[in-house]
């Protein structure tokens, strides 16, 4: 993780908190309770306690603080089992409340939960885990526990009545009627398409009502679809209310969704979610690092050079470049490459390459050493007008395992 | 075998060789440095080249051609440094070719950092390259080479149409599969399948083509749109919410239609049908410098890539029998035939041939055009199990992982 200090930066301190700090919700703890589970020295680890109540499933959770890096623990976390109504025209839950969403919690008796079945008309039940490890500041990383699982339901709350229609695949406009499959795709011959042909610009006599093909899309695409902007409108949410409140750092974000016998996992950061089955291990998350990342942001910056400030340049050295090798020929790697070349150095090449450092210690533009999450719409290269921001990307990797329903607990996920 | 009447010629082309690239062709070819690299030997590799040309046969011929003596000319330099048993130098010193003696693997010296960059801490960061990376990079830049070459050219001399390329190279115990394009290359051992290459189509290289159009929508000519939907939008469908897909999406979501969305999406269609800009199938190859959307003034190229994906394989990791395999194929091939049915024509045509019978390979690439073209009846060309075979252009290469040597 990019070094975060303890103060919080970004958005100035006299704005108010979005939300006061605290630990996940779901762990039950007075403030004073906090304030002693933040000993560096002692670290002790947090888990539910007996008497609060199970969480959604029986999900265990522990938690530990870091050993001196921050004053506060950075990570957050959220579970929750959310509904998502069908639209009549009210919505379930605003991101804009302080309260949580209506949830049905465990009852009393530690019941595990069992999720409605789709049996239930008004709409679809969902689990939900979440976790956030802040940096920079704790700001980014409460915002999004407290927020985002709103914005799912409201993503998911356009698509509900399409999901529960499992046997109707998505109109491709809504409000039309399904068309019979008469009428509906039409293939291009081959020669037609390969020149536009019917219905391309610059060929006459577009039609108006025929369309060639058309792609079916099935109904796992739009939850996809519904993760990515939730996460995209919870770090535009973040960009617009940064002015009113104080929301420090950023944050990365991995969520999992448990909705209609089907599983999500979404990550944007460097989290991880494995799956172990059968003492198998299945990954379910790719890390996003400024490693695994190179190419896209050194095409970025390749593209808009002005994102670069005129203090970086694009490409990779192994190590810096010093003055007298101006001339001699070095090892470099350029965005369309994964091999290594050698090339001639010149001035340009003594800027500090945009990606710098191996393993945990590669960072984009020597500031930050992950490459996906929210917030940081404030950070900037160090002593520099540099915005980071450009390079980062809230959207998630989400993969979706062809499992079978997970009923009963059997799968165990760990995050 | 040429295609079934898709254009005139055989547009496919191919190329096998064993490259030497020898200390004393080098451009430089100053005898201080031949003295200083000592007891080098001259390096060969061996190069296999399947070329896949489109809307005319100039690239995939040039490419032919001209691809390995790029590759050659990018070898070239590092002849000394992949037979050298210490890591790649980061930096070459002096003015020869030859890298000194290295020291660079120690702390960077007091005097040797920056002075200019106080605000950072001084660095011992200094990453190690692999020689394998060297090939990878050479590849990679040849691949570019060939295809600036023919823009240049292309004033001077008919280089007409693009091409794919699938090229593959051995050197020094591993093989580099280097593709730009839709051919395949899988390996067949133990019959086991490995894939060596992955296919660049419209829809394999959706987001990184939507993303240049949002980059640069100049290059969308106020014709197209970035954005993907299902299929075309009716302007009845203005204001109205559909399904549609972005650059940084892989699911679908619904959006209100506006005016812009009425243009013609930058992707379109699906699977083998799949085509950008209404134009063209494949997204990476060679040439193509040309090509515009039908009647229009808009370039392809911008969104074409001539950089090829390089996958290695390392022969001294297993010991292999001559029954193993690297099969590189043009999409003719695999349109027709999956990999697990190539796997099988091997296994069964080498069953029937000596280990050391030289016509084996040969056998099995007929056999395995054969299946894919089919045999001509009264509704076409059929397969055995009557399905249609494929029109298109098919070339096959075949070759031993075992390497060429007599196998009792």
């Amino acid at each position: 993780m990019a070094g975060g200090s303890g103060a919080e930066h970004g958005g100035g301190s006299d704005l108010p908190l979005r939300f006061p700090y605290g630990r996940p919700e779901f762990l039950g703890l007075s403030a004073d309770e906090v304030e002693c589970s933040a000993d560096h020295i002692a670290r002790p680890i947090l888990i539910l306690s007996k008497d609060t109540k199970r969480l959604p499933w029986t999900t265990g959770y522990a938690e530990v603080i870091n050993a001196g890096k921050s004053t506060h623990n950075e990570d957050q976390a959220s579970c929750e089992v959310l509904f998502v109504k069908k639209k009549t025209g009210g919505t379930i839950s605003t991101p804009n409340k302080n309260t949580s969403t209506k949830r049905r919690s465990s009852l009393p008796n530690g019941e595990g939960l069992q999720l409605k079945d789709n049996s239930e008309n008004d709409g679809i039940s969902l689990y939900f885990w979440s976790l956030f490890d802040g940096h920079a500041g704790s700001g980014a990383a409460v915002v999004a526990s407290k927020l985002l699982h709103h914005h799912i339901v409201e993503q998911l709350q356009e698509i509900a009545e399409i999901l529960k229609n499992s046997a109707v695949l998505p109109p491709t406009c809504l409000g039309e009627e399904p068309e019979s499959p008469a009428t509906n795709s039409r293939t291009l011959t081959r020669a037609a398409s390969l020149r536009g042909g019917v219905g391309a610009p610059g060929s006459p006599n577009t039609p108006p009502t025929r369309f060639f093909t058309e792609k079916k899309i099935q109904h796992e695409s739009l939850v996809i679809g519904a993760i990515e902007s939730a996460f995209r409108e919870m770090d535009l949410q973040i960009e617009r209310e940064r002015s009113v409140y104080n929301i420090s750092g950023g944050c990365t974000a991995l969520v999992v969704v448990y909705m209609l016998g089907k599983l999500y996992v979404a990550n944007a950061g460097d989290s991880r979610a494995i799956i172990i089955r059968n003492k198998e291990v299945i990954p379910m998350s790719s890390e996003f690092t400024p490693e695994s990342e190179r190419q896209r942001l050194q095409y970025l910056a390749f593209m808009q050079p002005h994102l670069l400030g005129n203090e970086f340049t694009h490409l990779e050295f192994p190590r810096r470049v010093q003055r007298k090798e101006v001339g001699k020929r070095m090892l470099y790697r350029d965005f369309n490459m994964t091999g290594w070349a050698y090339k001639s150095i010149e001035e340009d090449d003594l800027k500090f390459p945009l990606i710098y450092g191996e393993g945990k210690k590669a960072r984009v533009m020597a500031t930050i050493g992950v490459t996906r999450g929210l917030g940081d719409h404030d950070l900037k290269v160090h002593d520099s007008n540099i915005y980071i921001k450009p390079f980062l990307s809230s959207s998630p990797e989400v993969q979706h395992p062809g499992l079978c329903c997970m009923a009963y607990g059997i799968g165990r996920i760990l995050n | 075998v040429i295609n079934a009447g898709k254009s005139q010629h055989n547009e496919d082309q191919a190329c096998c060789q064993v490259v030497l690239m020898d200390r004393s062709c080098s451009p430089r070819g100053d005898p201080a440095s031949q003295e200083a690299e000592g007891g080098r030997q001259d390096l060969c590799f061996h190069y296999w080249g399947l070329f896949d040309g489109h809307a005319g046969s100039g690239a995939a011929v040039m490419a032919s051609k001209l691809l390995h003596h790029h590759i050659r000319d990018q070898l070239r330099d590092l002849v000394g440094i992949l037979q050298d048993s210490s890591p790649p130098p980061i930096c070459l010193q002096s003015n020869s070719r030859a890298p000194l003696a290295e020291r660079n693997r120690a702390p960077l010296a007091e005097e040797d950092v920056e002075l200019s960059n106080d605000a950072l801490p001084r660095f011992h960061l200094e990453k190690a390259v692999s020689r394998e990376s060297l090939v990878i990079g050479a590849i990679e830049n040849a691949f570019k080479q060939m295809d600036e070459q023919m823009a240049r050219e292309r004033t001077t001399q008919l280089v007409a149409g693009g091409c794919c390329a699938l090229a593959a190279v051995y050197l020094l115990g591993k093989f580099y599969v280097a593709n730009a394009g839709d051919s395949r290359a899988i390996i067949i051992r133990n019959g086991e399948i490995i894939p060596m290459s992955r296919e660049f189509t419209p829809e394999t290289e959706r987001q990184r083509l939507q993303f240049l159009g949002f980059l640069r929508p100049e290059l969308l000519g106020n014709e197209f749109t970035h954005l993907e939907f299902p299929r075309r939008i009716q302007h009845k469908e203005l204001g109205k919410k559909m399904l549609y897909r972005d650059q940084n999406m892989s699911g679908w979501a619904y959006k209100r239609i506006v005016e812009d969305d009425l243009k013609f999406p930058l992707i379109y269609g699906e699977g083998k049908k799949a085509r950008v800009m209404a134009t063209i199938g494949v997204t990476r190859g060679l040439g193509d410098h040309d090509l515009k959307v039908y009647n229009s003034n808009i370039h392809i190229k911008p969104f074409l890539s001539c950089v090829p994906e390089v996958r290695v394989y390392d022969l001294t990791q297993y010991e292999h029998c001559p029954d193993d395999v690297l099969v590189l194929g043009t999409d003719g091939l695999w349109d027709v035939t999956s990999d697990r049915e190539v796997a099988e024509v091997v296994t069964e045509v080498l069953m029937g041939h000596e280990p050391n019978d030289p016509c084996r390979y040969t056998m099995v690439a007929h056999e395995l055009v054969l299946r894919s073209r089919g045999v001509l009846k009264e509704r076409g060309w059929r397969l055995a199990n009557d399905k249609l075979g494929s029109g298109d252009d098919i070339s096959v290469f075949v070759i031993p992982l075992g390497g060429p040597g007599n196998y009792t």
